[in-house]
């Protein structure tokens, strides 16, 4: 007995180590193998256990080694590590008792299987609740049980167990029985055949062979007879194509989804200058702990917007840098002056309803975009129309950008049309490439890319020397309007997705790659890039985004680490609509549905940075920003005929930034 | 004890070219978008690297894997298959054997003298082959409709390997009537690494 705990005790010193999958397979081994489930030999081996002793310990172990196969087969994990080691070592115990007590156990039971043998206690192996398939064998010990567990729906202890030995050819009756039963289940032949269809189940299991090996004190028919077996399951693998030492394993997971999107114009050639990677090797600046920003989550001030317009497509507000706010409020285009709260109502059309709105460079001159497709010049100084210019679409224009004196105007039909409002033919140039309302237009300060979003859930970043789209990027899945270039570090836009989307893209528009993404959790209505300072003066270049349910939040998110460090919640009781920057960058103006107009400071004031003015971009690039149109002595004749233009024009914008907003 | 440590190192420029190779055929196969890719210096090769953090991280994860199973000698080939993803079918099927060198301790000098590779040469391989790969590009079927593929990474393993929860059992995925490829291999001081590529023909 002493000797026999020591083995037990070694045992249960293996198991810990390396043999814990062998164990696993050996007995909670439901679904693992069918191989390794079915051999004969061990099924009395579990069954002579309770033959060998009839104690009443080992009934309850019986119970317990019941449960935990249930529990096995309930979860019914792909493979699990989970041993149940009590019932085991019990079960070892036991193993090793019958080797002490018959010497061979499993082949004393085969040849003389005592009366106890069928008196085993409920095995769940098809009754239960998730049948495994392994009831394709020819034993008529199985074709017995299939029987008195189907009607019954569990296996019960049964005097017709007696009945059948070896051969199991019982009356026709109860053949035919057998035969009605198999027609349910999918396996019909007499042969073990795996099946194909799954490819987690099919599989030898290599533990089963080395487990039916004798202990060494059996007799050598005893292991001939298990060497005969693994031979045949290996020859039975073979036939099957399975390989006995190998496993194919595959990794489960799916690969991320391919944001597919295909350039119709490349640039490939040029060589990437990436921004922060460069940073990051110098290693120059001295990182920060990263801090969540204080943000005051109570607006400044709140004004209110009766008859705004809650359409997610139209650009409504704009914010001039003279501190002039331009609203349209459904047919009236109010001016309010942040500096001293005066409100004037520039227009009210009366019947047109007015799509989009924005402020011209020069900060005087405001367009206004209208439902009816036609687009209008005024002049906030005289208030006076200056200009209308005719789309001939017949559909809303529901974005606007200026560059200059060219001013893009989206329209819903999809086209981008390019008007010059100082020549009688405004029309220089129509982009007709979106198939959806274009409610997302921005010219890059540099004026030689344009990028456009539109609801066809395409941005494209034109190259505004040739007209043509150097990217299209179909990586977002709603609606963008939502279109930022980034102030200070050239060649960055920040694209946010709608309501399906929910995604904010960074991109760099020379190279094409995408440098990064924030999932907002809600639509994306505007983004504006802004700025905070840490202690020793190094800049956290931020974004705010504003959206939509189920927030409706102004969120601040850190562009370097794409955290979030800022967040208002419920900033307005429905969704935000639109979102203007105030001309010093530090305070948004929000505008939502609930027909407020609210103000929240959530950027600290920018340091020795001017804001970046178009109109200051080098007389070079305004030449190649015409839209070249061939005369019969090529390009030259018309640059020179352009130069007057220009010095009249930087004359202006000289003159306009004199006066503009300068940042303390 | 040398063997260990060379072993570590072997294994590590295995899984290093196994991420490379991955990276370089997801982008060659215009798996992924073009723009999801950065250049980078590698072999003093030029090569697509990703800069999707997901997709990133997703090969991080499998060939975190598989490294562990080459450090104990259980893994013997990497497959990475690229599916249809509608129809599930496998269009190719890029397998990398790899191939346990015995070592051979009783001949430790003749080991350092020719059977070690230096790590010039290893790299010269390496870049050999990858030029390969890349090169393969041109007979190998275009794939048409971008963005319906996907892929599917597939170890094969010795049978007592640990498997955690993410992997399971496996058919072979093998493109039944595809033409095959070889390509060149390359031999670490333990390893050799052998690749082919088969498709449909």
């Amino acid at each position: 007995m002493f000797e026999l705990n020591e083995r037990t005790n070694l045992k249960k010193l293996n198991s810990k180590n390396s043999d814990t999958k062998k164990l696993n397979s050996n007995i909670n081994n439901g679904q693992r193998s069918v191989l390794s489930i079915t051999s004969p030999t061990k099924l009395n081996i579990i069954a002579s256990l309770n033959g060998g002793d009839t104690d009443k310990s080992h009934a309850i172990d019986w119970k317990k080694l019941n449960k935990s196969r249930v529990n096995k087969q309930s979860i019914s994990l792909p493979r699990s590590k989970s041993l149940n080691l009590t019932s085991q070592k019990n079960l070892i115990s036991k193993l090793y008792t019958q080797n002490k007590n018959n010497g061979s156990p499993t082949n004393s039971n085969q040849s003389s299987p005592k009366k106890s043998l069928f008196e085993r206690p409920k095995l769940n192996i098809n009754g239960g609740v998730s049948a495994p398939q392994l009831l394709k064998r020819n034993s008529s010990f199985f074709k017995d049980e299939l029987k008195m567990s189907t009607p019954g729906l569990s296996l019960s202890r049964s005097p017709s167990f007696s009945n059948n030995n070896t051969s199991g050819t019982g009356s026709n009756s109860i053949n035919k029985y057998i035969d009605d039963v198999e027609d349910l289940l999918p396996v019909r032949t007499d042969r073990f055949i795996p099946l194909y269809q799954s490819n987690s189940q099919i599989k030898i299991d290599p533990e089963s062979l080395h487990e039916e090996l004798p202990p060494p004190t059996a007799s050598p028919t005893e292991h001939l007879r298990a060497q005969t077996k693994i031979v045949f399951k290996e020859n039975v693998a073979q036939a099957c194509g399975l390989k006995m030492k190998q496993r194919i394993l595959e990794y489960l997971p799916p690969p991320p989804v391919a944001s597919f999107d295909r350039q119709s114009y490349s640039m490939k050639k040029r060589t990437a200058y990436n921004f922060s990677q460069q940073q990051q090797q110098d290693g120059s600046i001295p990182r920060e702990f990263i801090k969540l920003r204080k943000i005051d989550t109570s607006p400044d001030r709140i004004l209110d917007a009766p008859g705004f317009r809650d359409d997610f497509y139209l650009n409504l507000m704009s914010w001039s840098s003279k501190n002039l706010l331009a609203l349209a409020l459904d047919t009236c285009l109010y001016i309010w002056n942040a500096s001293t709260s005066e409100v004037n109502l520039l227009v009210d059309y009366k019947t047109i309803k007015i799509s989009s709105v924005i402020w011209s460079d020069d900060e005087i001159h405001v367009a206004v975009g209208k439902d009816d497709g036609n687009t209008e010049i005024w002049d906030t100084e005289s208030m006076k129309l200056v200009r209308t210019m005719k789309s001939n679409l017949g559909v809303r224009i529901a974005s606007l950008s200026w560059l200059d004196a060219l001013i893009a105007t989206g329209s819903r039909s999809g086209e981008i049309q390019i008007n010059d409002v100082r020549i009688k033919d405004h029309l220089v140039a129509t982009w007709d490439d979106h198939e959806a309302e274009v409610c997302g237009l921005s010219y890059k300060s540099d004026g030689l890319q344009l990028a456009s979003g539109a609801n066809d859930n395409t941005v494209r970043i034109w190259d505004t020397r040739t007209s043509q789209a150097m990217w299209v990027k179909r990586t977002h899945k709603a609606a963008v309007k939502a279109l930022s270039w980034c102030p200070y570090m050239n060649n960055v836009l920040a694209t946010g997705g709608g309501q399906l989307d929910k995604h904010i893209h960074f991109w760099n528009t020379m190279v094409g790659s995408k440098l990064g993404s924030i999932n907002t959790g809600s639509q994306v209505s505007s983004l504006n890039w802004g700025q905070s300072y840490n202690t020793n003066g190094t800049i956290n270049r931020e974004i705010v985004a504003t959206g939509g349910a189920p927030d409706n939040a102004v969120i601040v998110y850190n562009y370097d680490t794409k955290f979030k460090v800022g967040e208002i919640v419920k900033a307005h009781d429905t969704r935000i609509s639109c979102a203007q920057l105030s001309p010093d960058g530090t305070r948004l103006a929000t505008i939502g549905g609930d027909e407020n107009l609210k103000f929240y400071k959530v950027f600290e004031p920018r340091r020795r940075m001017g804001r970046a003015s178009k109109s200051s971009l080098p007389i070079d690039n305004i030449n190649l920003l015409r839209p070249s149109i061939p005369g019969p002595n090529g390009n030259l004749m018309n640059e020179s005929g352009l130069e007057n233009e220009l010095d009249r024009n930087n004359d202006s914008s000289a003159r306009s930034s004199s006066q503009s907003y300068f940042i303390r | 004890m040398v063997s260990a440590i060379a072993l570590k190192g072997s294994t590590r420029t295995i899984t290093e070219f196994f991420e490379y190779c991955i990276n370089s055929i997801l982008y060659q196969r215009g798996v992924y978008p073009e723009e999801d890719f950065t250049t980078v210096r590698k072999y003093d090769l030029t090569l697509m690297k990703t800069h999707d953090d997901e997709l990133k991280s997703y090969i991080r994860k499998v060939l975190a894997q598989v490294h562990k199973w080459m450090l104990g000698g259980k893994c013997n080939k990497l497959v990475i298959c690229i599916m249809d993803k509608d129809e599930g079918e496998i269009v190719e099927r890029w397998a990398f054997d790899i191939e346990r060198l015995e070592l051979n301790t009783t001949e430790p000098s003749e080991q350092a003298d020719d059977a070690t590779p230096s790590k010039e040469e290893i790299q010269k391989q390496i870049r050999a082959l990858i030029r390969q790969i890349t090169a393969s590009v041109t007979f190998l079927p275009e794939l048409t409709h971008m963005g319906r593929y996907t892929f599917n990474v597939l170890a094969y393993t010795d049978a007592y390997a640990t498997v955690p929860i993410e992997w399971a059992d496996s058919e072979v995925k093998e493109i039944k009537g595809g033409e095959t490829m070889q390509f060149k291999s390359f031999s670490t001081e333990n390893h050799k690494v052998g690749a082919e590529v088969s498709y449909k023909y």
